[in-house]
């Protein structure tokens, strides 16, 4: 695992400390799309601008990758990253708002991201920069966390502490009253903004939840938070559009093994479908319909499809999910777009998930397609710095490899 | 007539007891007909051949007789009239896919309570179950499995007991019945478990609390299976010789039979071959003592994260290790687990394993295989792409006794073939064709109805 800066050649005048770094001979994917011939030039962590080979950067320490492919930081936006040690310990586990009650709005998990867990380094060995770890329990979970996979502490780590409002259509042994639930809940918080008063003493209409809990839920209603919500049948995913259709809600699906079936529909509301790529209709009864080419036939309906394995200690992976999607049918470009640029958008960041003039210079560095296994990762940037990748797996390697 | 193969090969087998051997051949026998394997002649022509016993050819062929392998080599293969040929140009060609570790069928993809049969949790140790019998034929898994690959699977008991009961090897083909997709010949295996989850299930049940008292269990139980044998083994010498019509035959009456402790004789005699789930490699050690102490052959540690601190131990122990590429931590036996176990286990001359344990892993354990594959290169251990597929072919067959059927494509062996549509350690690659027995169990580019029963008629609901 030597620092990439050492492996490969460099070229720069030994009488001045270049302010900027140009990365060239190396194919580039912008906006998804394998791109040859340009160089990345990289100033104060931030992608300046992407050229032509031949563009004098002279000035710039110019930094050959030997033919290598990059493309943006991989973002995992299903995961507990952070939250989680050891799955069965319950003592390293926090993401659930305990108690069995139906409202946890206003749980904000990131107040326990954990920046130094040994699942980070470990997690960005596989090429992945940013996550959104999410809470669990209840009907409403509560409000994930966006995270940068560096930093030690939570002030550099914690890039948007209310991601996004989680939630779930099960509630009490029906979707039904999962979906009842959460109209009534939604409406509680559309009275609150509406009336000041509404939560007083002795007020006419009593709530099983706390008034934070509802507090919470408004910038759902406006569209601001985005809503996550898990569902698989075809009927469920009808249901929800309903529900939302009366309020700005900005609605991700999570799970969809059946979403293909709405593919228009969900693609005229503008609601965006995570997808296990994995998964192809042997669940159970949630996805008799669920099939390996769903996130390609939601891909070609215009939907926003993010990419995802939904794990914690194998994160990492996500490239591999990715690998699978596009083994299935979805093209190859809008695979790379679903872990890079499509979660960035979902989740309101704009100006991150692409190899883009005024995004952050964090991408990685592989020695192929990083989809296939045999590919392996050279080197991982974030804000323009050489991030390691070191972690207690390599360590153990070190230690046992000759014993 | 059912043949087991005995395994007296080690140091550690006591004599096979014959009647207990009897008790066994009866309980396996049949009643519906397995499918038969393809009459005729077929040759696999012009693709890259994987024979994964020494040899890769490319362009190579293959040759089917009758559902067994009868020649493979270099070339387009023989210009001859009774061959069927397939050309299969651009393509690779790999023996049938082996996972030792699966519980299709007993923890059926198709999810349901009343489905959940891999556990019989009411007791620690049940070494009377067997797995064959809690097998959901329809369980759609299956055919997703041939789909990827896998022609050969290894469904057992879960991990919740200590001794949880036989395993059975069986093809993934579509029968009604379990018994018809057993691999005649195969040998019979045992499930047994140790660290955290017996202790788990029984700590507020009367026990196993601890790891002391897993292996206090195991001690004990095993030593009643000692007695059990003494008893039968004094039982043939005075009565068992005398056959029904002679005239020595002194009608005398059998002891009474404990079909938990037949299963144990089986361990103790080598003819059932133990497949261990065990995490760390103290408790591999623990599981290793007794296993010297009762005088028995580990044939398999299953999971066994920790394999690579102990690796050079086990490759002397002749214990094979069946894992994951990567699984790690999700309980704290499998905290230290590292990507380059199986390449460790390689270069330390043990025999290494790519298993599932996933209804999603086995559908792609190329892709499993390719991942640890790349974990070793990645540190500059040197290893072939067919020293790799060994770790899904020959090595689990070894596991499970039935190496001389199938992992390889040598003539003699069972027609279980995968041809593949691109490289086999590429994410892209899928089976174009899969063969069981000669017959083609998958084809990708036919549209035939579901295997199971649970998939038909959805589609008509619209």
């Amino acid at each position: 695992m030597k620092n990439l800066l050492v492996a490969i050649s460099l070229s720069f005048s030994v009488d001045a400390i270049a302010a900027c770094t140009a990365y060239h001979n190396a194919t580039f994917y912008i906006s998804g799309v394998p791109t040859t011939g340009q160089q990345l030039v990289v100033e104060d962590g931030v992608i300046q601008e992407v050229v032509g080979q031949d563009n004098a950067t002279s000035q710039c320490l110019r930094v050959d990758l030997d033919g290598a492919v990059v493309t943006p930081g991989f973002f995992e936006v299903d995961t507990k990253l952070g939250l989680v040690e050891v799955g069965l310990e319950a003592s390293s586990v926090d993401h659930t708002g305990g108690g069995d009650h139906a409202n946890y709005a206003s749980f904000k998990v990131g107040e326990a991201f954990n920046p130094r867990s040994s699942l980070i380094a470990i997690t960005r060995a596989g090429g992945i920069t940013h996550a959104v770890v999410s809470p669990s329990g209840g009907l409403v979970s509560g409000q994930s966390a966006l995270v940068k996979l560096d930093g030690l502490t939570q002030a550099d780590t914690v890039r948007d502490w209310s991601a996004a409002m989680h939630a779930s259509m099960q509630w009490a042994g029906s979707r039904a009253n999962g979906i009842q639930k959460l109209r009534a809940l939604f409406a509680e918080a559309q009275a609150i903004t509406k009336d000041p008063n509404y939560w007083k003493a002795g007020r006419a209409h009593p709530s099983d939840s706390t008034k934070a809990d509802i507090q919470a839920l408004i910038p759902v209603l406006d569209g601001r938070t985005p809503l996550v919500i898990s569902a698989s049948r075809a009927a469920d995913i009808e249901a929800l559009l309903r529900l939302v259709s009366a309020y700005q809600i900005n609605l991700i699906i999570r799970g969809g093994g059946e979403a293909w079936v709405h593919a228009d529909a969900l693609a005229a509301a503008n609601v965006g479908v995570i997808v296990d790529p994995m998964s192809n209709g042997a669940g159970g009864f949630s996805d008799r319909l669920g099939r390996s080419d769903n996130a390609a036939i939601l891909d070609k309906a215009g939907v926003t499809v993010v990419l995802s394995t939904s794990e914690t200690h194998n994160a990492r992976n996500l490239r591999f999910a990715a690998g699978n999607a596009v083994r299935s049918g979805l093209p190859h470009p809008a695979a790379i777009r679903a872990i890079t640029s499509n979660p960035a958008k979902l989740f309101g960041q704009t100006n991150m998930g692409d190899l883009s003039p005024t995004m952050p210079a964090t991408f990685a560095i592989w020695s192929a397609d990083p989809f296939e296994p045999l590919s392996h990762l050279k080197s991982l940037i974030i804000d323009g710095n050489e991030v390691s990748t070191l972690s207690r797996q390599t360590e153990l390697y070190r230690r046992y490899k000759s014993k | 007539m059912i043949c087991l193969l005995l395994m007296l090969s080690t140091t550690y087998a006591s004599g096979v007891n014959p009647l207990i051997l009897a008790h066994d051949e009866k309980g396996i026998a049949p009643v519906e007909a397995s499918p038969s394997a393809h009459v005729g002649r077929i040759l696999l022509s012009n693709a890259t051949v994987y024979t994964v016993s020494g040899e890769t050819y490319s362009p190579g062929y293959v040759i089917i007789e009758d559902g067994i392998i009868e020649q493979v080599g270099k070339g387009a293969g023989p210009a001859d009239k009774t061959l069927s040929r397939l050309d299969l140009a651009g393509k690779f060609i790999t023996p049938g896919l082996v996972d030792t570790h699966s519980h299709l069928g007993v923890y059926p993809t198709v999810s349901a309570s009343a489905h959940s049969d891999g556990n019989e949790m009411t007791k620690p140790t049940t070494p009377e179950a067997w797995a064959e019998h809690a097998v959901w034929t329809q369980d759609p898994g299956f055919e997703r499995a041939v789909a990827g690959g896998v022609t050969t699977l290894h469904i057992l008991p879960g991990s919740g007991n200590l001794i949880g009961g036989r395993g059975v090897t069986m093809h993934a083909i579509p029968t009604l019945g379990s018994r018809a997709m057993r691999l005649r010949g195969a040998p019979e295996t045992i499930k047994m478990a140790c660290g955290e989850n017996p202790k788990r299930v029984y700590g507020d049940k009367g026990g196993p609390k601890t790891r002391m008292g897993n292996i206090a269990i195991q001690r004990q139980t095993f030593l009643k299976a000692k007695s059990y044998k003494a008893r039968w083994d004094k039982f043939n010498k005075e009565h068992g010789n005398k056959s029904l019509f002679s005239k020595k035959n002194d009608h005398a009456i059998e002891p009474d039979r404990d079909l938990g402790m037949e299963t144990l004789v089986g361990v103790l005699e080598g003819r059932i071959l133990p497949q261990i789930h065990c995490y760390r490699s103290d408790d591999m050690l623990a599981m290793l003592q007794l296993s010297h102490e009762m005088g028995f052959q580990i044939r398999s540690f299953h999971h066994a994260l920790e394999a690579y601190k102990i690796k050079d131990i086990l490759a002397d122990e002749n214990i094979s290790v069946s894992t994951w590429a990567d699984w790690w931590g999700f309980k704290h036996e499998a905290y230290d687990g590292i990507r380059q176990n199986i390449a460790l286990i390689e270069t330390s001359g043990g025999r290494a394993i790519v298993h599932s344990d996933s209804a999603i892993g086995i559908q792609r354990l190329n892709q499993e295989a390719a991942k640890a594959l790349a974990a070793g290169r990645e540190v500059g251990i040197e290893i072939s792409e067919e020293t790799a597929l060994a770790w899904i072919t020959s090595n689990p067959a070894w596991a499970l006794g039935v190496e001389d059927q199938v992992g390889t494509l040598d003539p003699g062996k069972r027609a279980d073939i995968v041809v593949w549509d691109g490289p086999v350690f590429s994410i892209y690659s899928r089976p174009a064709m899969v063969f069981i027995d000669g017959n083609v169990a998958y084809d990708a580019d036919a549209n035939n109805p579901p295997w199971s029963d649970f998939e038909l008629g959805w589609e008509v609901n619209q």
